[in-house]
C-alpha cells in the first residue's frame, strides 16, 4: 500500500504528480496522496513533524526527526497534531518526550498517521550528546502499517539515522542530518537522504539556509531560506523552499513551562498544511 | 616481557621468511592485473627507507593539511591510467615506528555474498622492514622486504620504484592533478610489480634495480650523489619482445629538481621543477619527444610536453590560497589545460572553510575515447577536527560548457567521526552522488590497511557506518555499508578487521 503511494509521491517534485493523480483516483485516496505529497514537499519530517525551526532540534519531536541534540531542557514533552491536507483527511498525531541525564539527551515518541485504511503507527527513539560548540545524535524509528495486506500481515519497517551540528564562530551554526541512513523491512514512505544547513543567530533575529535531497536523487535537491524574530515569549518565523516555491509561517508563544506553536505551510498546488504542538518543559 | 619479545621476534622471523617466499612466488603480477588495478610505487629516492606508498594529493587535501577527518582518504581521482569503472585500492601507510610490528586479520562480505579473508603483517625493526599481505582476490596481496646490507639498503618483493622525476624509472607526474608537475608526490598508486633493488648509502652511491612491471622487465643502474646521478637502464617489452637501452641524468637540490632521459632511438624527455612548498611560486616543465617511454611503460602514455605553475600563500591571516594552472600535450597533438583557485579560511575551534573553482579541458589519456570535454567545478567544504571529534560537510558540482546550469557530476558528503577514547571509534559517512554516463566519480573510503576509491555511477547514495573498539590487546574495526544506485539497493556490505600493534623489543 505504502509502496504504491510512494511510487506517486516519492520524489520531491512529486507534488505535481500527486495533484494529477487526483483526477485518477478516488477522493479519499487522493487526499492521502496529496497529504503525502505535501510531506514529500516539506521534506524535513514525517512522523514527528514538529513545527520547529529547521536544523534546531528545539522540540522533542524535532529531535526525534533530525537527531540534532542540544536545544532542549532537562525534561520536555510535546504533543503534535498535523493536518496535512485542507480537507483534514490525512492527519498525524504524535507524542514525544525528552530527558537529559548526565549530559546525554534521550528522546522517545509514538506517532500515528492516517487512518485504519491508509496509515501507520511509529515508535521512535533518539539519543544524543551536545557540548557548547557541537553536538551529535542518532535516531531509530520503527513503523508499522495500521491495515493488514492481503495475507493478513501488517507491513513493518525500521530506519536509523544520525545528525550533527557545530557552532561556527560566535553566532553561526552548521548542521547535517541523515535521518534515514539505514532502513530495513518495509521501506519508509519518503526518501529523506540528507539535509545540511547553516544558521546565524542574533539577540532578536535568526536566519538560516538549508539544502535537502532524497538519497536517490541528489539533483532533485531543494533549497530553503528562513527568518525568525523573537520578542520575549513570542517567536515568529517564516520559511521559503524551492521545488516548487512555497512558504511557511509559524508562531510560538511561551508561558511558564508551556509552549504553544502553530505553523502553516502553503503550497501553490496542494493548499495548506497546519501543524500545531503543545510543549511542556522549561527551555534550556 | 621477555617472553612476549621472543614471541614477536619469532613472528618477525616468520614474516621475513614469508616475505622472501611470497616475493619470489610466480603469478602475483598476473593476480594484480586481473584485479583491475595498475600498481606503481613510492618514490624510492624520496623514501629510501620506507615501504610506505606515495600519499595521494589533491588541492583540498593539500590545503586541508591536518584538518582532514582522520580516517578519510584524500579526495580526487585515481591516476588516469586506472581501469574505468573499477574500484582503485592503494596501500595505507601503517606509520610504524622503529621496533614496532602490526598484525591484522580481516573478514569482509562481497557483493556476490561470499566471504573474503585477508591477513597481513607489517614490521619495522632497526635495519629490517617487512610487509606481507595475503588474501584470495586481494589486489594488494604480496610481500615486500627491506633490509640494511653492507653498503646500503636492499628491498625485495612488491615494489614500484621511482627515481627522480620518474622519466626513466617510475611513473611521471600527471600535470592535470593539483600542484601539477611541481607536486612533491604523484597520483595515489599501489605498489606494483616485483623488484629487487639495492640503494647505496654514502656520498657517492650506486643504485641497482631489477624489476618486472606490467608488460616490461628492466634492470637499471644509478651512479652518483644525492645532487646528481647518472642512470642507465635496459628494458625488454615482454609482449612485443623488443629491448631498449635508456640513459639519463637526474639532478636534485633543495629547491629544484630535474631529469633528462633518452633511449637508443634518440627519443628524449626532459623535466624540471622548482617546488616552493606551501608558500611561493612553483614551476614545472616537461619537454621532449612524444614517443619516449621509460623503462616501465604505464598503461597509458603520459603527455610528452607539459607546463605547470602553482602559486600558494596566505594573503591574509588565517586565510590560505592556491592558484594553479597547467598545460599539456599528447603525442597526437591533442592538448589540455587546467586552472584552479582554492581558498581556505582557518577558523577557531579547529575549523576550516574551503571554497574552490576549477576549469579543465583536454584529454587525460592518449586515446581517442577520451574526448576531454570542458569541465567546470566548484566546491565548498567545512571541516572541524577537534579533539576526539571530526566533522566534515562538502558540496561539489561539476558542469560542462554551460557551467553549473547542467551539472554532469554532483557529490555531497557528510561525515562524522568520534574517537571518545584510544582505540574506540564511531564514524558515519553519507554520500549523495549523481553522474551522467561516461563521467567518472569516485568516493574515498579508508580501511585499516588501505585506501579505496569506490567507483560509482548514476544517481545514488552510499552510507558507511564504522565502529572501532579495543579488543584482545588490539583494535577491532567494523564497518557496514549500504548503497543505493539507480533505484536498486544491493545487499549491505560489511567488514570486520582485527589488528594489533606491538613493540618487537621488550
Amino acid at each position: 500500500m505504502r509502496e504504491a503511494l510512494r511510487a506517486l509521491v516519492g520524489a520531491r517534485a512529486g507534488t505535481l504528480v500527486g495533484a494529477r493523480a487526483c483526477a485518477l483516483v478516488g477522493a479519499r485516496a487522493c487526499a492521502s496522496l496529496v497529504a503525502l505529497a505535501l510531506i514529500a514537499a516539506h521534506a524535513h519530517a514525517q512522523d514527528f513533524a514538529s513545527p520547529a525551526r529547521a536544523g534546531t532540534g528545539e522540540t522533542p519531536g524535532a529531535f526525534l526527526e533530525s537527531a540534532l541534540p542540544g536545544a532542549l531542557g532537562a525534561r520536555s514533552l510535546e504533543m503534535i497534531a498535523i493536518q496535512w491536507d485542507p480537507r483534514g483527511e490525512m492527519t498525524t498525531r504524535a507524542l514525544a518526550a525528552c530527558a537529559i541525564t548526565r549530559g546525554i539527551e534521550w528522546g522517545a515518541g509514538i506517532s500515528s498517521t492516517g487512518d485504519g485504511e491508509i496509515g501507520w503507527n511509529s515508535l521512535a527513539l533518539a539519543i544524543g550528546r551536545a557540548a557548547r560548540a557541537h553536538g551529535a545524535g542518532v535516531r531509530v524509528l520503527a513503523r508499522r502499517d495500521r491495515a493488514a495486506d492481503a495475507s493478513g500481515a501488517r507491513a513493518l519497517g525500521a530506519e536509523a539515522g544520525a545528525g550533527f551540528w557545530s557552532r561556527v564562530g560566535a553566532r553561526g551554526k552548521i548542521w547535517a542530518s541523515a535521518p534515514m541512513a539505514f532502513a530495513v523491512g518495509e521501506p519508509p514512505p519518503l526518501d529523506r537522504g540528507l539535509e545540511t544547513g547553516v544558521s546565524l543567530s542574533g539577540p532578536a533575529f535568526s536566519a538560516w539556509a538549508l539544502w535537502s535531497a532524497p538519497a536517490g536523487a541528489v539533483d532533485a535537491a531543494e533549497h530553503g531560506l528562513g527568518l525568525a524574530c523573537e520578542s520575549g515569549a513570542l517567536s515568529l518565523w517564516a520559511e521559503a523552499r524551492s521545488r516548487p516555491l512555497r512558504a511557511a509561517i509559524a508562531l510560538r508563544a511561551r508561558r511558564g513551562d508551556f509552549t504553544v506553536t502553530a505553523r502553516v505551510d502553503e503550497h501553490p498546488v496542494l493548499g495548506e498544511t497546519v501543524r500545531f504542538s503543545l510543549g511542556v518543559g522549561a527551555p534550556p | 616481557m621477555r617472553t612476549r619479545a621472543r614471541f614477536w621476534r619469532g613472528h618477525a622471523a616468520h614474516a621475513c621468511a614469508a616475505a622472501i617466499l611470497i616475493a619470489f612466488a610466480p603469478g602475483r603480477a598476473a593476480r594484480a592485473e586481473s584485479a583491475g588495478n595498475e600498481r606503481a610505487a613510492p618514490d624510492s629516492s624520496a623514501t629510501a627507507d620506507s615501504l610506505a606508498p606515495m600519499p595521494a594529493d589533491s588541492l583540498s587535501a593539500t590545503l586541508a593539511g591536518s584538518l582532514a577527518v582522520r580516517d578519510s582518504v584524500p579526495r580526487g581521482d585515481p591516476p588516469a591510467d586506472a581501469s574505468d569503472g573499477a574500484d582503485y585500492e592503494v596501500e595505507r601507510d601503517p606509520s610504524l615506528d622503529a621496533g614496532e610490528m602490526e598484525v591484522g586479520y580481516s573478514l569482509a562480505s562481497r557483493a556476490n555474498g561470499r566471504l573474503f579473508q585477508r591477513r597481513r603483517i607489517e614490521m619495522r625493526e632497526a635495519g629490517v622492514e617487512a610487509e606481507v599481505r595475503e588474501g584470495r582476490g586481494d589486489a594488494l596481496s604480496g610481500a615486500a622486504l627491506g633490509t640494511r646490507v653492507p653498503g646500503g639498503w636492499l628491498a625485495l618483493g612488491r615494489a614500484s620504484p621511482r627515481w627522480g622525476r620518474g622519466l626513466l624509472v617510475g611513473s611521471p607526474l600527471e600535470p592535470w592533478r593539483p600542484s601539477g608537475l611541481a607536486a612533491t608526490s604523484g597520483a595515489p598508486r599501489p605498489r606494483a610489480g616485483d623488484a629487487a633493488e639495492f640503494r647505496g648509502a654514502g656520498r657517492v652511491a650506486v643504485d641497482l634495480i631489477a624489476a618486472r612491471q606490467g608488460h616490461d622487465a628492466f634492470a637499471a643502474l644509478g651512479f652518483g650523489t644525492r645532487a646528481a646521478a647518472l642512470e642507465l637502464a635496459l628494458t625488454r617489452a615482454l609482449d612485443a619482445g623488443e629491448s631498449r637501452v635508456l640513459a639519463g641524468v637526474r639532478f636534485s637540490g633543495s629547491d629544484r629538481e630535474a631529469e633528462i632521459a633518452l633511449d637508443d632511438h634518440g627519443s628524449w624527455r626532459l623535466e624540471a621543477v622548482r617546488p616552493a612548498g606551501d608558500h611561493g611560486l612553483s614551476l614545472g616543465a616537461r619537454l621532449g619527444h612524444a614517443d619516449f617511454a621509460g623503462a616501465g611503460r604505464p598503461r597509458t602514455a603520459p603527455p610528452g610536453a607539459a607546463l605547470g605553475a602553482s602559486l600558494r600563500g596566505s594573503p591574509r591571516a588565517h586565510v590560505r590560497a592556491a592558484l594553479e594552472g597547467a598545460l599539456w600535450r599528447f603525442a597526437d597533438a591533442r592538448s589540455g589545460h587546467r586552472g584552479a583557485l582554492e581558498v581556505t579560511a582557518d577558523m577557531a575551534q579547529h575549523e576550516a572553510f574551503t571554497m574552490g573553482f576549477e576549469e579543465r579541458r583536454g584529454p587525460r589519456r592518449a586515446t581517442a575515447a577520451d574526448a576531454g570535454a570542458l569541465r567546470q567545478g566548484v566546491w565548498a567544504e567545512w571541516r572541524r577536527n577537534g579533539p576526539g571529534l571530526a566533522m566534515n560537510l562538502r558540496h561539489e558540482w561539476w558542469g560542462e560548457s554551460g557551467g553549473l546550469a547542467a551539472p554532469v557530476r554532483e557529490l555531497v558528503t557528510a561525515e562524522l567521526e568520534s574517537r571518545p577514547r584510544p582505540g574506540a571509534l564511531l564514524g558515519l559517512t553519507v554520500w549523495l552522488h549523481r553522474t551522467v554516463a561516461g563521467e567518472p566519480q569516485y568516493l574515498g573510503e579508508s580501511e585499516i590497511d588501505r585506501n579505496i576509491w569506490r567507483a560509482v555511477s548514476g544517481r545514488g547514495s552510499r552510507t558507511r557506518l564504522r565502529l572501532g573498539l579495543p579488543v584482545a590487546g588490539g583494535t577491532v574495526r567494523a564497518s557496514l555499508t549500504v548503497s543505493q544506485s539507480g533505484g536498486s539497493s544491493p545487499p549491505p556490505q560489511w567488514t570486520l578487521d582485527w589488528s594489533r600493534r606491538a613493540r618487537a623489543r621488550g
